[in-house]
């Protein structure tokens, strides 16, 4: 993504983000099978929420490493990989995650999580991962799929039109999660697994924070997708479904492991 | 609930290979009925009898089971196979309007009704209808379809999102039936609402043809020129070549959501 900042986000969304992913970041720790000594990698590595954790995973005998195409983030996850005394083995480095500064087969584990929906090329960065992995080694990808996400409302026409057009415009690969079963075959993974995760939220500020929708309606409305009086009525439904507590949202997030063969 | 409408009509080989595929979810609904021998449960929308016939050995012979249905044929072929299984001396069908059932308020320990309510057009009636034959203290469980939720991957994002919409809004009468359960439990005034998200992941396209039957729903996208026979054509192509090259994907999600009466 170094060229475009679509679906930009800014290191309080990810920490946000960050504790309601939780638990699922464990299992993606445990499907990439880390041991004491590995050396890890995470494409997409923001500020360093993932790399930190793998650090202790891996210990000091090992290595693991981040990158991201955001100079800003690298910066900012090597300040916390210093203050939590990992930064001799967790480095941080700006690179394009379809064009990593690592030899071939170097990684005993790749992972990535919520990267694939930004690129323009996600197969290009799967390919990648790939690459630098050792063969046998496992990559392990977890991403939304936006197509999925489907809010609770009398206004079933808008939504549908707004969620459509949030998954299909406002990201480069919004439908990420559903797309990886496909990618991680046609890169002839073995042992492929891939598991759904459903995730609800029933508080309406939440959900309009998580989905960025201060963001998105701005651009359905700027591309005339829904007009304002239809914005007004879409507001006012899930404002009544906020005062009355029957707010309900849902999206899916998609994990998928495999082995380089 | 459709005897004035038969939109999503489907006979015994669909339900019964829908069955197999939904074994799990069916039986995570047993759970939060919180059954007990010698318990009085109602199923609404009963088919054919396959949950009847689970719940009759949960409740066990001292217990009592219904199951409703508004299709004569399905209490026929429901009351059949309670015989067969030597439980037909407390397995009941009967054939009734979801949303006005013949029984006496506070009946039932427990109710269930799993994908029922994707079909009507009232199914806040059928929830309230459900909520009046409960007891108090007794649970109501429902498990429905979000055809909302409803994704192929495809290169042909653009279709699909079309075709989705369209079948989702206009091929059942309530076909975004899962998300609406938690706000239409808290409508009834249900307490300890629980809402379990369940994804099923289709890895075959013919499978998935005749789950979701998109043959019908592509034929009803065309009459109401949603999409063009050109579209069709390039969307079941796509799909076909995930089929040949076993990267076929998809999935949507069920809601499975329980609430007490107090």
């Amino acid at each position: 993504m170094p060229t475009s900042a679509k679906g930009y986000f800014d290191t309080e969304y990810l920490r946000v983000v960050a504790e309601i992913a939780e638990e699922y970041k464990r299992r993606t720790y445990s499907l990439m099978k880390i041991e004491k000594g590995h050396k890890v990698l995470d494409a997409g590595c923001g500020p360093g929420t993932d790399t930190i954790a793998l650090g202790s995973l891996v210990g000091p005998s090992g290595e693991v490493y981040g990158v991201d195409f955001d100079p800003a983030m690298i910066a900012e996850a090597n300040r916390r990989a210093a203050t939590a005394g990992v930064a001799h083995w967790v480095h941080h480095q700006d690179a394009d995650a379809t064009a990593m500064p690592f030899e071939s087969g170097y990684f005993d584990s790749c992972r990535s999580e919520r990267l694939f929906q930004h690129l323009l090329n996600p197969r290009g960065a799967l390919a990648e991962m790939t690459r630098v992995t050792k063969k046998g080694g496992w990559i392990v990808v977890l991403d939304t799929d936006w197509g999925s996400c489907g809010i609770d409302t009398d206004e079933v026409e808008l939504e549908r039109r707004l969620m459509t057009f949030y998954a299909t415009e406002t990201y480069h690969n919004g439908y990420s999660g559903r797309r990886l079963s496909r990618f991680f075959k046609e890169h002839d993974l073995a042992d492929i697994s891939v598991e759904v995760i459903p995730y609800v939220c029933t508080n309406y500020q939440l959900a309009r924070y998580l989905f960025a929708f201060d963001s998105h309606e701005a651009q359905a409305l700027a591309e005339k997708i829904v007009t304002e009086e239809e914005l007004r009525r879409w507001h006012e439904s899930l404002q009544r479904d906020e005062e009355n507590g029957t707010f309900f949202s849902c999206t899916n997030i998609a994990m998928a492991a495999g082995r380089k063969p | 609930m459709m005897a004035t409408s038969t939109k999503g009509y489907v006979d015994t080989e669909y339900l019964r290979i829908v069955a197999e595929l939904l074994e799990k979810p069916k039986r995570q609904t047993y759970l939060p009925m919180q059954i007990e021998k010698g318990d009085k449960v109602l199923d609404v929308g009963c088919g054919p009898g396959t949950d009847t016939l689970a719940l009759a050995e949960l409740v066990g012979p001292t217990g009592e089971v219904y199951g409703v249905d508004f299709d004569g044929a399905m209490v026929a072929e429901a009351e059949l196979r309670a015989e067969k299984a030597r439980v037909n001396g407390w397995v009941h069908h009967k054939e009734a309007d979801a949303t006005a059932m013949p029984f006496a308020s506070g009946s039932f320990d427990a109710c269930r009704s799993e994908r029922v309510f994707q079909h009507s057009l009232n199914p806040r009636a059928i929830l309230a209808e459900m909520v009046r034959v409960t007891k108090k203290d007794g649970w109501v469980v429902v498990l429905d379809s979000d055809w909302g939720s409803l994704g192929v991957d495809t290169d042909e994002v653009e279709i699909e999102r079309r075709l989705m919409s369209f079948s989702a809004t206009e091929t059942h009468h309530n076909g975004v039936s899962g998300r609406c359960l938690y706000r239409f439990f808290k409508e009834q005034g249900l307490t300890d609402i629980s809402v379990e998200l369940l994804p099923i992941v289709i890895t075959s396209y013919p499978l998935m043809s005749l789950i979701y039957t998109f043959g019908e729903k592509e034929r009803q996208a065309l009459a109401a020129k949603i999409v063009t026979t050109d579209e069709i054509q390039r969307w079941r192509a796509s799909l076909e070549r995930a089929e040949a090259n076993g990267t076929f994907f998809a999935y949507f999600c069920m809601a499975l959501v329980a609430g007490c009466k107090s």
